[in-house]
């Protein structure tokens, strides 16, 4: 393992940490899946673009950094339709807080309880 | 004390066996019963449905976090002066409540935890290994929150009114317990810690199982702090 390995993991790890933590937006989100899907043109199109890149960090071939950035882009992905998904479970907890609470019934008021069930 | 105006929240989650057991004894003390299921499949809200309380019910299982956060809202609607959480199966001892809610009518707090590890006969009582948990988890909520208390997870606690506005539950699963203490001391609320004995009846036991319930938590804890 070079130096820059673990200098370049603990980087990207703070990197979505903090993106996920403080950064986060609907546009910020749109514009990194569209720069992540650019630059995989780009590189499939420029295999040695991929070469250089891996070179000017240290790492020895192209494809690694494929491997990096393409382990990078599931990870963000995966963090991305986590917090979506908690998103959506708590918007559904408001909609059926709120119709629990719209429906609650007084003591006394059990026919009319058991009837709405 | 007027016992009516204490809101006694009873979140409750496929406990047929016990629910009715429990909302009677709350109801013979003379307390206001909130009974909030939580998309139980079994009878528990049939059950629930013949007795003098407030119902309330969730179309879909939420989690207890959910469920005591429908239940305050519930409580402070209808004119609450204090709420209880009170677990549903059988665990907690509706004569207790007298104590969990003196601090706060004394003014000395705002909130009063319950406590299974103050006095000795109680902490005697939990078994070994969930004892063990607790008190990792003691430490990890410490950590987590800057409050460090004898006990956590104990689903027996009493707030004023002032106190169950400030506070907002948005994490559904148990970390909500966890949630609840950043809440009281992001709020800057007084708390208290009382003893209360926790009865660990054999029903209760095969229902927890509380290593599971530990990896859930320490999960829903860093999904909070990263998915805020």
């Amino acid at each position: 393992m070079t130096v820059i390995q673990p200098i370049l993991t603990l980087l990207v790890v703070g990197a979505v940490i903090a993106y996920f933590v403080w950064l986060r937006s609907r546009l910020a989100d749109r514009l990194i899946v569209l720069v992540v899907a650019a630059a995989a043109i780009v590189l499939v199109g420029n295999p040695d673009l991929a070469t250089l890149l891996a070179h000017s960090v240290g790492v020895g071939r192209g494809v690694d950094v494929i491997i990096y950035l393409t382990l990078f882009g599931y990870g963000f992905l995966g963090m991305l339709l986590i917090s979506k998904v908690r998103g959506l479970e708590a918007r559904l907890a408001e909609l059926a807080q709120a119709l629990a609470l719209a429906t609650a019934s007084k003591p006394g008021e059990g026919s009319v309880r058991s009837d709405a069930r | 004390m007027n016992r009516a105006s204490v809101f006694v929240i009873v979140p409750c989650y496929n406990e047929e066996r016990t629910v009715g057991a429990v909302l009677e004894s709350l109801l013979s003390f003379g307390y206001t019963v909130v009974a909030v299921d939580d998309g139980s499949t079994d009878n528990s809200w049939k059950v629930t449905c013949t007795l003098p309380v407030h119902a309330l019910r969730h179309p879909i299982n939420l989690g207890q976090g959910a469920a005591l956060q429908t239940g305050m809202s519930y409580a402070l609607r209808e004119g609450a002066a204090l709420v209880v959480h009170f677990d549903a199966d059988g665990q907690h001892a509706a004569e207790q409540i007298g104590d969990l809610v003196a601090p706060i009518l004394s003014g000395e707090a705002d909130v009063v935890l319950g406590s299974r590890f103050l006095r000795k006969s109680d902490s005697e009582l939990v078994p070994f290994v969930r004892a063990l948990v607790l008190k990792a988890g003691i430490v990890i909520n410490g950590l987590l929150t800057g409050m460090w208390l004898h006990d956590t997870h104990n689903g027996f606690r009493a707030l004023s009114a002032r106190a169950a506005r400030a506070i907002r539950l948005r994490e559904s699963g148990f970390a909500h317990a966890t949630e609840i203490l950043a809440e009281l001391r992001g709020a800057r609320l007084r708390v208290v810690e009382c003893p209360v004995t926790v009865r660990y009846t054999e029903y209760a036991l095969s229902k927890g199982q509380p290593m599971r319930n530990a990896v859930n938590i320490v999960v829903d804890l860093c999904l909070r702090k990263l998915f805020r």
